[in-house]
């Protein structure tokens, strides 16, 4: 697959050359995470691998990916590889010059911060999370059964058990581990959910308290 | 009677010069270690000489299927057949060539100083450095993942990797190669562990076992560390596996018919060196063969912590 090279002039010069194109891939029942889209709105949303074309990887070869894409499909993965789809989430830096005339390459929310040597990536976090929202409520990807769920929740309920017994009086601790009880919580419920979906019951509001008048003391 | 001042001496650069050069070059910071000598990736040898550049690892299911009791003791008992499963190892050419001139190579001052030398050298490490690469590279295909986007890596995140494993019942010992970052984060959490919970920093004797790049063992795994894990925006992509998750297979470069300098630096490195006489230029050039994959998934797991 051929990529757009977009002009990305006006960025600073990259000072590693640039690596392999990739695109992105999704495992169908592995590693989703449950994550509060919203204050107190949880969803089931995938996590984003990357399915690299980079020869003498996992199958590839310098002419095609075919055998990279059926190793990675038997272990059940589902490749981004839909034009529409990659224009949606690539963008291709050209490094400039860049050695060896090399180009990076860059998810449509990240952006190159160059110091020095070094290159710190900047992420538009909503952007991303967007992304893999769009993917499960387009129907792009599958919601997995919830059965494939109860392994990710298994395992924070573990950490949960495990926390609980540590926290003690330690304020920082007993913080987090509210923070994991609420997301194993979350998690449950969402899985339950038929869409992954998930919003928490507003808490009811306190109560006025009662103003006992003298005459009812009385 | 005016006084040499070494101001004056410097003028036009006649007695002094504007700068000496250190006698050592040192190399710029990069991580040099690497994990392909340990036996945590399968070396499944050679594709040369067998009619394809492509290995293909075959998984045959021997074990998957049990004596079964049968339903009467005269019971006529079918044939059953066998899982099978096949992984592509694609072995590809990788290359790098440093050029260096004759008036640059005449000038050299020895030593670590840059010649046809020192460059044949840094290319042996080079090589590796690319194996490495692309290991790092082959981890984002294992299926199951560990951690949380964004959060540092804790023991409890590692505890989880473990549990991954072994309710897959991967048989130890394990690996874990993790980014730089990860490791500090992991040190840091297990600061705050009580009890016998303790990681056990690398030795002078056990580098010497594992070579570089080991960083110790922690909960019976050993730790090694990569600058060359996969990072996104937010996250680094490390992985814990056991053996028979990552394997490599080779090619060797066939020795050249002409009068060439030519040495066969492993069974998958040739070191090459040629010479452009009319540009009085000398070639320095690395080839490789070799391809890195993920032979069986379900072996490893991904540990999912935040970039730096």
């Amino acid at each position: 697959m051929s990529f757009e090279v977009e002009d990305q002039s006006h960025l600073p010069t990259l000072p590693r050359k640039g690596g392999y194109p990739w695109l992105l891939k999704v495992h169908k029942t592995q590693g989703w995470e449950c994550v509060e889209v919203a204050p107190g709105e949880w969803e089931w949303l995938p996590r984003l691998r990357r399915f690299h074309q980079r020869p003498g990887v996992n199958g590839h070869t310098a002419r095609s990916g075919n055998l990279a894409k059926v190793n990675d499909q038997n272990a059940g993965f589902q490749i981004l590889d839909d034009p529409r789809l990659v224009a949606r989430y690539r963008k291709v830096l050209r490094a400039q010059p860049g050695p060896m005339g090399a180009r990076s390459y860059w998810l449509a929310w990240d952006t190159p911060l160059v110091s020095g040597r070094s290159v710190t990536r900047k992420r538009d976090a909503a952007a991303a999370l967007e992304f893999r929202r769009w993917l499960v409520s387009s129907g792009t990807v599958e919601l997995p059964d919830p059965v494939h769920l109860d392994s990710a929740i298994d395992i924070m309920r573990k950490q949960v058990a495990r926390a609980t017994r540590r926290a003690g009086n330690n304020p920082h601790l007993v913080g987090k581990l509210e923070q994991d009880q609420r997301t194993l919580a979350a998690a449950r419920a969402a899985a339950k959910a038929p869409d992954g979906r998930w919003t928490e019951t507003p808490p009811e509001p306190p109560k006025p308290r009662r103003r006992t008048t003298k005459k009812e003391a009385a | 009677m005016s006084t040499i001042l070494h101001s004056t001496l410097d003028v036009g650069g006649d007695l002094r010069m504007a700068a000496r050069l250190a006698l050592d070059v040192l190399t710029i910071l990069q991580d040099t270690s690497d994990i392909i000598d340990t036996p945590y990736i399968v070396n499944l040898g050679s594709v040369s000489g067998f009619g394809s550049d492509t290995m293909q690892v075959g998984f045959a299911g021997l074990a998957n299927d049990h004596l079964a009791a049968t339903a009467a003791e005269n019971t006529d008992v079918g044939a059953s057949p066998l899982t099978d499963t096949s992984v592509s190892i694609a072995v590809v050419r990788h290359a790098l060539r440093r050029d260096i001139s004759d008036l640059a190579e005449l000038t050299s001052r020895g030593g670590s100083d840059i010649s046809v030398n020192t460059l044949a050298n840094s290319l042996v490490t080079a090589a590796r450095l690319g194996v490495m690469d692309d290991i790092a590279a082959a981890i984002d295909s294992f299926s199951s993942a560990v951690g949380t986007t964004g959060v540092d890596l804790s023991v409890d995140t590692f505890m989880s990797a473990i549990y991954q494993l072994e309710i897959s019942s991967v048989p130890g010992p394990f690996c874990a190669l993790l980014a730089p970052r990860a490791l500090a984060d992991l040190q840091e959490s297990i600061r705050s562990e009580t009890g016998p919970t303790q990681y056990i920093a690398a030795t002078q004797d056990m580098l010497q076992i594992k070579g570089q790049g080991y960083a110790g063992s922690f909960a019976g795994v050993d730790v090694f560390t990569s600058a060359y894990i996969d990072a996104t925006a937010a996250d680094v992509k490390s992985g814990m596996w056991g053996t028979g998750a990552i394997g490599w297979a080779t090619g060797r470069v066939p020795p050249p018919r002409a009068n060439a300098a030519f040495a066969n630096v492993n069974d998958w490195l040739a070191i090459e060196f040629d010479r452009d006489a009319s540009a009085a230029t000398s070639e320095v050039v690395a080839h490789g063969y070799w391809g890195v994959a993920v032979l069986e998934d379900a072996r490893g797991v991904e540990i999912l912590s935040d970039a730096p």
